[in-house]
């Protein structure tokens, strides 16, 4: 049992976490209730994680040959990790965590694929500039529809609440599809869990952590990085949405985060207007750089503490 | 009632209380035009008098109507930018009403007469705000139902307007050309500005009902 205890509680921080990627801004703005996206947002997860986790499960499961016991102190490395850049108030993003504490223990045990990882690092630079492309071309096309109804206040208010809960359940849904991997595929891999036990533990897990926690992430999220209209957070979250998904369908586990904020750097080049706080993205750019780096110093830590045995003289 | 006033429908209750303001800011613009047919037909009499009350009561039943609305926009009825627009677009519009009542209060509480060859100038002044306030409220609705030509509106505000500063700059140096003494010279050049900034007011409303709809376009 306590080896489920870290990748439960590495679900639940994504779930704080990265639910305020995809409904932070209605909910700190007050377009849309917390418990209703709360409720929403856990049942798409759980959704996504059981329809389309696997092509994830079957990367991060390839990406290591890890034993249990390695898989065991990844997954806590990983939590760890969440844990304190979370305390810190430092952005973090849950796929950066757990590859940093994959190829921490790899260091030990040599289990991690050079080509596995090859793609998922390339993926996590696709991942902004999925978003950012998405965001623009999305903004152009829809923005004709949204202008037929721009005059009639409550029509259009109404059917842009109802697009966000939309693009809200989808977000969710491609959260769960994509990060329920990062959350227990080592645990794959180590053949603890059968693809769709993990899906089942690591969708639950990320929901609870939307419905106790993620309030707060999302009032910060909402309220301190992004500038954005109705129209705009729509758009941002619908490209968020479809980028992880995109890479979800890949079988890469990529950060939410990083879509968002090229989401919204594409809404701000096309309004040439500063969308983003840049100190808050450079305090996101701290996150990137520094969550992998802990949580490979965690893993190692974790591991070598693990390996100590006294030696009598 | 469809799906979507199901699933909406505090936004439909706000829908439907700014159509009832509207109705009875509507109400008071043609109790204001019979208290002033009354006031050009027969001076500022008791059926006058009468009138200015049934006006001021529409006007407060307007404002009540319109701190209901405010409080149920604190309720998170709507989007954030529609809240402001719509506290802008009421406060906006509720100057109206007390213009209205003002200029029969001044004419009641002042007892302001009338010289018989300002009258029908006046009557010209006073249709040409009517209708510039017609077009507004057609403006307004509007914002809330579909198939309204709003620029014609806008025009006809813009048209009407003018009217109004032609008519009243004509009437203003008639007046000071006349023997009047100086204090009704004053007394009804106040009355006839006071009258011609309804027209001006609304010019200002539909522009900044234009800019919120123009605000919201991609």
């Amino acid at each position: 049992m306590f080896q489920y205890i870290a990748p439960a509680y590495l679900g639940w921080s994504v779930g704080a976490n990265d639910a305020s990627n995809i409904f932070g801004t209605a909910v700190a703005t007050k377009m849309i209730r917390f418990s209703t996206a709360a409720g929403l947002g856990a049942l798409f997860v759980l959704v996504g994680a059981l329809a389309e986790g696997r092509a994830g499960m079957d990367t991060i499961s390839k990406l290591t040959s890890f034993d249990l016991e390695a898989a065991v102190l990844s997954s806590l490395a990983a939590a760890l990790t969440v844990t304190v850049l979370t305390v810190l108030k430092i952005p973090v993003s849950s796929s950066q965590a757990v590859l940093g504490a994959i190829l921490g223990v790899g260091l030990f045990t040599g289990g991690v694929s050079g080509a596995g990882l090859s793609k998922v690092l390339l993926c996590w630079v696709g991942t902004p500039v999925g978003g950012l492309l998405f965001a623009m071309v999305l903004y152009l096309l829809l923005g004709p529809i949204f202008n037929l109804l721009s005059h009639q206040l409550v029509a259009y208010d109404i059917v842009l609440r109802a697009a966000l809960v939309v693009v809200g359940c989808y977000g969710a849904y491609a959260l769960g599809a994509n990060n329920v991997a990062n959350v227990t595929g080592v645990f794959v891999g180590a053949d603890l869990l059968s693809p769709w036990a993990a899906s089942l533990l690591g969708g639950l897990s990320i929901g609870v952590g939307i419905m106790t926690y993620s309030r707060r992430v999302m009032m910060t999220v909402g309220t301190s990085i992004l500038r954005l209209n109705a129209y705009s957070a729509f758009i941002v979250v619908l490209s968020q949405a479809i980028t992880v998904h995109l890479y979800a369908k890949v079988g890469v586990p990529v950060s939410s985060s990083q879509a968002v904020i090229g989401a919204v750097l594409g809404v701000g080049i096309l309004k040439s207007v500063a969308t983003v706080r840049y100190r808050a993205l450079l305090h996101i750019l701290i996150g990137w750089v520094a969550t992998p780096l802990i949580a490979a110093l965690f893993s190692v830590v974790l591991y070598f503490i693990s390996h100590l045995r006294y030696v009598p003289n | 009632m469809g799906l979507f006033d199901v699933f909406f429908k505090k936004q439909r209750q706000i829908e439907s209380k700014v159509l009832e303001y509207l109705e009875v800011w509507e109400e008071c613009l043609r109790l204001f035009q019979r208290a002033m047919d009354q006031f050009l037909d027969h001076g500022a009499d008791k059926d006058f008098d009468f009138l200015v009350e049934q006006t001021h009561k529409r006007e407060s039943h307007a404002d009540d109507l319109r701190r209901k609305i405010e409080f149920r926009m604190y309720e998170e009825a709507l989007l954030p930018e529609s809240r402001g627009d719509i506290l802008g677009f009421l406060e906006a519009l509720d100057t109206i009403p007390n213009r209205l009542e003002t200029i029969l209060f001044i004419i009641s509480l002042e007892k302001v007469t009338l010289v018989p060859e300002y009258v029908d100038d006046i009557g010209r002044l006073l249709k040409a705000s009517y209708e510039g306030a017609e077009a507004l409220l057609e403006i307004a609705r509007g914002v809330f139902k579909k198939d309204r030509d709003l620029r014609a509106q806008v025009l006809i505000i813009d048209e009407k307007e003018s009217a109004c500063d032609r008519i009243e700059r004509d009437l203003i140096r008639k007046i000071f050309a006349s023997d009047l003494d100086g204090f009704r010279k004053i007394s009804l050049r106040d009355l006839i500005l006071k009258i011609g900034d309804i027209t001006d007011m609304a010019e200002n409303i539909a522009d900044r009902i234009t800019i919120m709809s123009y605000k919201r376009k991609v």
